[in-house]
């Protein structure tokens, strides 16, 4: 046994640090005095940093495990982790940012104020916030829009502010809800290279939800496939693909390969 | 001329032209059939009684216009305090609801004759009574606005807000077009809630109480000349809260609510 072994431990046991865990979570809602199981025995485990996409079809209860992540619904039984403590904690030390499916932004505050208002909810002086908010505007690509109403911008544009807004806290975990569902396929394709640029920059855990497979595959390094009644993960697949990600990638052979096993798996469920 | 300026002359002209022949066929009638003043008197003898006693007949919209506004401003003070008071509870926020809906479908003026035991034929039983009707009304719509759920609620709780900040950042502001139509709607039932209520007895200074007493002594063009007032009170009510709604609401973006 050498020296160096005993300072540092083997490297199979250093498991690496946690982004996000699932561990046997359980999720059953009762609807009408019948109990619906959403999500069975999911066990999920993310590394610190890691792009995690998830798909699905409706019912699948990704939306649940993103909502257990965010605090926003317990477990029935099991360990959820969230940066290496529950989801709580990580929502209380301003951990997590959530990107939802709709922009929900707030139609009375210009585009500035969306952005800096967890900002402004920590407390942070109103210089202070509306610095870091303008900078994160800069980032995505809507630098002069600050004066603007929600209203005013289109569909992309606001999900741009949504996002600028759940980074304004400096989370370390980005949980986003199907974000771009409703954005024609050509914004979509460009905020996919945008939200790129931007995991690449800061590098938080990323929990991705969304039905296109074209997506899930571009943007991760792992795309987790579920099944409904009960929900519950068929399987994650690998994206080996190269990284950075460019917009040639999405016609590679390799792409397509991913894509179609990602398809079979949805088709069949796993069976 | 442009026809969305087309159509906005006529939609200003039209309701002018139809008033004017309203008024022109009811003079006619009047002077052709020879019909007594104490019946129906003439738009034209209405107008020039109106101008005559316009001294006493402002004096009486100021007072009866005063009754109306704090009868309003005590009722949104309720009703901004009960709904603040209840909105955090689902239970008592439906109950609350229901109560409200129940209180709009009844006619609350009968209440009157009971809030003058307590108070008398006095003004205060007048603004009393004003705000016993508008209540239920002001306090539905604030509730409403409250009570709205959206995805805003889900942010700030990842945001990590307080109570206060989602009451402040979020509940308030949703709530505000609620608010604003609810005074609107609420602002010429106060009036029309007051000259009721001074019909049934209240202090003699007022609309309802020189309608009713002109009425009794058979005074018919006093009557209607105190209707016209009435009317020009009901129709700057009807204003004020128009103008109240678009100003809050057009700067926002908002668009008036129904209930």
């Amino acid at each position: 046994m050498s020296q160096s072994t005993v300072t540092t431990p083997p490297a199979a046991v250093v498991s690496p640090p946690v982004g996000l865990a699932a561990r046997g979570v359980n999720r059953a809602f009762t609807v009408k005095g019948k109990e619906l199981v959403a999500l069975q025995d999911v066990d999920l485990e993310i590394a610190k940093g890691e792009f995690v996409s998830i798909i699905g079809p409706s019912g699948c209860g990704k939306s649940t495990l993103l909502r257990i992540f965010a605090d926003l619904l317990p477990v029935t039984s099991g360990t959820p982790v969230v940066d290496g403590v529950t989801p709580q904690l990580a929502r209380e030390d301003r951990r997590l940012g959530v990107v939802f499916q709709s922009a929900n932004l707030m139609p009375w505050r210009s585009v500035l104020r969306n952005v800096a208002l967890p900002l402004e909810v920590m407390g942070r002086s109103k210089a202070g916030r509306e610095k870091t908010a303008a900078e994160l505007l800069k980032m995505v690509g809507l630098e002069g829009y600050e004066k603007h109403l929600p209203r005013q911008l289109s569909g992309g544009m606001q999900q741009r502010v949504a996002i600028a807004r759940a980074l304004s806290t400096d989370p370390k975990v980005l949980l986003m809800d199907e974000p771009f569902g409703a954005l024609d396929e050509i914004t979509r394709e460009r905020l996919n290279q945008e939200l790129m640029e931007i995991w690449a920059r800061l590098n938080p855990t990323v929990l991705f939800i969304t039905h296109s497979i074209p997506e899930a595959v571009y943007l991760s390094n792992r795309v987790v496939v579920m099944a409904a009644r009960p929900g519950r993960v068929v399987e994650v697949v690998d994206v080996d693909l190269p990284q950075p990600r460019t917009p040639e990638m999405r016609d590679a052979p390799e792409f397509h390969a991913i894509e179609a096993r990602i398809r079979h798996l949805l088709a069949t469920g796993g069976h | 001329m442009s026809p969305a300026a087309k159509d906005r002359l006529i939609a200003v002209v039209s309701p002018v032209v139809a008033l004017v022949m309203l008024f022109g066929l009811w003079e006619l009638v009047i002077k052709v059939r020879n019909i007594k003043e104490l019946i129906l008197p003439a738009p034209s003898d209405i107008l020039i009684q109106a101008w005559r006693t316009r001294g006493t007949l402002m004096e009486y919209v100021m007072f009866t216009g005063k009754e109306a506004m704090v009868g309003l401003v005590a009722a949104v003070c309720v009703s901004l305090f009960l709904a603040m008071l209840i909105h955090g509870n689902e239970t008592l926020s439906s109950l609350g609801a229901g109560l409200a809906g129940a209180g709009r479908a009844l006619p609350t003026i009968v209440l009157y004759p009971v809030v003058t035991v307590f108070l008398g034929t006095t003004s205060t039983a007048v603004i009393v009574i004003i705000a016993i009707t508008l209540v239920p009304l002001l306090f539905g719509y604030v509730l409403t606005g409250l009570t709205m759920r959206s995805d805003l609620d889900d942010l700030m709780h990842v945001a990590g807000a307080d109570g206060w900040q989602k009451f402040s950042l979020v509940r308030v502001p949703m709530a505000l077009p609620y608010i604003v139509t609810g005074l609107r709607t609420a602002l010429p039932l106060a009036v029309i809630s007051a000259i009721v209520a001074e019909y049934f007895g209240g202090s003699t200074h007022t609309l309802g109480a020189f309608i009713r007493l002109q009425a009794g002594q058979l005074h018919t063009l006093d009557l209607w000349a105190a209707i016209v007032f009435a009317c020009l009170l009901g129709v700057l009510a009807f204003v004020v809260g128009d103008l109240l709604e678009r100003a809050a609401l057009r700067r926002r973006g908002d668009s008036p609510v129904l209930l």
